[in-house]
């Protein structure tokens, strides 16, 4: 299995979403950050797929940790996504606050545990934020 | 490594040390090997008299001298060396005492927490303030079709014969183009676009130390400097210059100048000069050398800050992964330039540009990508080199 993600983009339910390959906001409002877990190597793209991969459901108690990538660690933080849908648990979300360091393209590495086994994957460019932070260049 | 200050010296005359006994010395912890022992009385090149004294310190704040001999009028640096911890990923001791760095050298990647920007933006030199904002994230696959493509269809014109089926340039794809067209667009600028960290050796040039310590950091362009040191092959701190000291007004260039022209205060305590003997003693002491390779060792980190683009970059990324594009795509009308059908008396003939399709555009594009390159270049300083011959 090789474990990735889609970014959603207008989330309303299981059935109510759109696909998108970054979530553009603003820098300073807060976000729910929703995506989908695929498994890249079912419905590959060479045989037409598109979007490519196939949604993926972990297991039962599975954890999922994002990690907001930053060249300067201060400004990186960890926080654990949730699953906002019962009905289909390869939806997941995080909140993303209004004071959390994030801004321009931002990379996400995620790390998703099933009792044992973990997984990682990253989102090259997963949030998209225009905007400044009140800080000097 | 550490090297011991002025006072720590002065106490072996104070003291009286004429022969076996303790040297008091604020710095050195239990465990701490001797590296060296200058000889510095006069301001010369002395031997070395380490073999005077205790190999490894055995009492903090205290030097064992081993041997009778009368040092009380002599001038000596000492130097230490503090050996690595096992755990590298402790975090970093920043206990300046004088200038001196007492910690241990760990890898400081990604450690922001002593660091010195320019003095304004990185694009649009050193801008404080802009009416007019003009940095935003990296171009999306949406945009690169609406601004670069527009019209063109993402559709091989070449059918899968197996699947009859046409192959897509869909969102994912054109994204991993705008991925590797930031790599080519940094290699072919030679300027760095997303923020990297670099710990960058440079030689020691005593022309250049003479001029206020001016050299030239080798990437571009540089947002900010976190350390300066003088580092030992083996990767050892010797002396770390504050950055107070280190003026930034052409960091963005990579240009650094040392001016020690104020007191420098570093957790309450007062820097010496550079001038001054003790740590900065080491530099004197090389400084007798014209050149010395890998003699500084800078951490400074270049790119746009935040991961936020000046518009004209993204126009360049733009650009060139429209080309990737276009490119390929044209590429699969290849197969024919004309057609022609004929049936008894009436005959249709279609010729068409082939593989040519898109070679106006890309032409046009190609001119583009020059220009913004090459003023891009002048922007950032990547096309001057200055130095002395």
């Amino acid at each position: 299995m090789k474990l990735s993600a889609r970014p959603l983009i207008e989330v309303d339910s299981v059935n109510d979403f759109d696909i998108s390959q970054q979530v553009e906001f603003t820098v300073g409002d807060p976000l729910t950050f929703y995506f989908q877990l695929v498994n890249l190597e079912k419905n590959r793209a060479q045989y037409g797929w598109n979007p490519p991969g196939m949604r993926y459901m972990p297991a039962v108690g599975a954890t999922l940790a994002l990690t907001f990538l930053n060249i300067d660690n201060a400004k990186q933080f960890t926080r654990y996504a949730f699953q906002p849908f019962a009905q289909d648990s390869s939806i997941w979300a995080v909140a993303i606050l209004s004071s959390d360091p994030v801004g321009g393209t931002v990379n996400v590495k995620a790390v998703l545990s099933e009792g044992s086994t973990t997984t990682t994957f990253s989102l090259h460019g997963a949030l998209s934020a225009a905007g400044q932070h009140v800080c000097k260049q | 490594m550490f090297v011991s200050n002025s006072d720590d010296l002065a106490s072996v005359v104070s003291a009286g040390n004429t022969g076996i006994g303790p040297i008091l010395m604020k710095g050195p912890l239990v465990g701490d090997l001797l590296f060296a022992a200058l000889d510095r009385t006069g301001g010369v090149d002395g031997a070395d008299l380490k073999a005077n004294f205790e190999a490894a310190v055995s009492v903090s704040g205290q030097l064992q001298q081993t041997a009778s001999l009368d040092l009380s009028a002599k001038t000596i640096v000492f130097i230490f060396k503090r050996p690595e911890p096992s755990d590298i990923n402790k975090p970093r001791n920043y206990s300046f005492e004088n200038g001196l760095d007492y910690s241990p050298r760990i890898d400081k990647g990604g450690d922001y927490r002593n660091s010195k920007n320019g003095l304004g933006r990185v694009f649009n030199e050193n801008a404080i303030a802009v009416a007019w904002e003009d940095l935003e994230p990296l171009i999306t696959p949406q945009l690169l079709k609406e601004d670069h493509l527009l019209g063109i269809p993402l559709v091989s014109a070449v059918r899968d014969p197996s699947t009859g089926k046409a192959d897509v340039w869909n969102s994912d794809i054109l994204k991993r183009v705008i991925v590797r067209s930031v790599s080519i667009c940094e290699v072919e600028g030679k300027f760095d676009i997303f923020p990297k960290q670099y710990r960058e050796k440079e030689a020691f040039d005593r022309v250049q130390y003479q001029s206020f310590g001016y050299f030239q950091l080798r990437h571009r362009p540089v947002s900010s400097l976190q350390q300066l040191t003088v580092t030992t092959a083996s990767e050892q701190s010797v002396y770390q210059v504050p950055l107070d000291w280190i003026d930034i007004g052409y960091l963005r260039q990579g240009q650094i100048n040392i001016l020690p022209l104020t007191i420098s205060i570093k957790d309450g305590a007062i820097v010496p000069l550079l001038a001054g003997p003790g740590g900065s003693a080491f530099l004197s002491i090389f400084g007798n050398h014209p050149w010395l390779a890998s003699f500084w060792e800078a951490i400074y980190t270049t790119g746009f800050p935040e991961n936020k683009l000046p518009r004209i970059v993204n126009e360049y990324i733009g650009v060139v992964a429209a080309m990737e594009v276009l490119s390929a795509i044209g590429a699969t009308y290849s197969r024919s330039t004309s057609t022609s059908l004929g049936l008894d008396g009436l005959s249709q003939s279609v010729s068409g540009p082939g593989a040519q399709i898109y070679v106006t555009r890309l032409k046009e594009l190609a001119s583009k990508r020059q220009w913004i390159r090459t003023r891009l270049q002048s922007q950032l300083g990547v096309g001057t080199i200055i130095d002395n011959v």
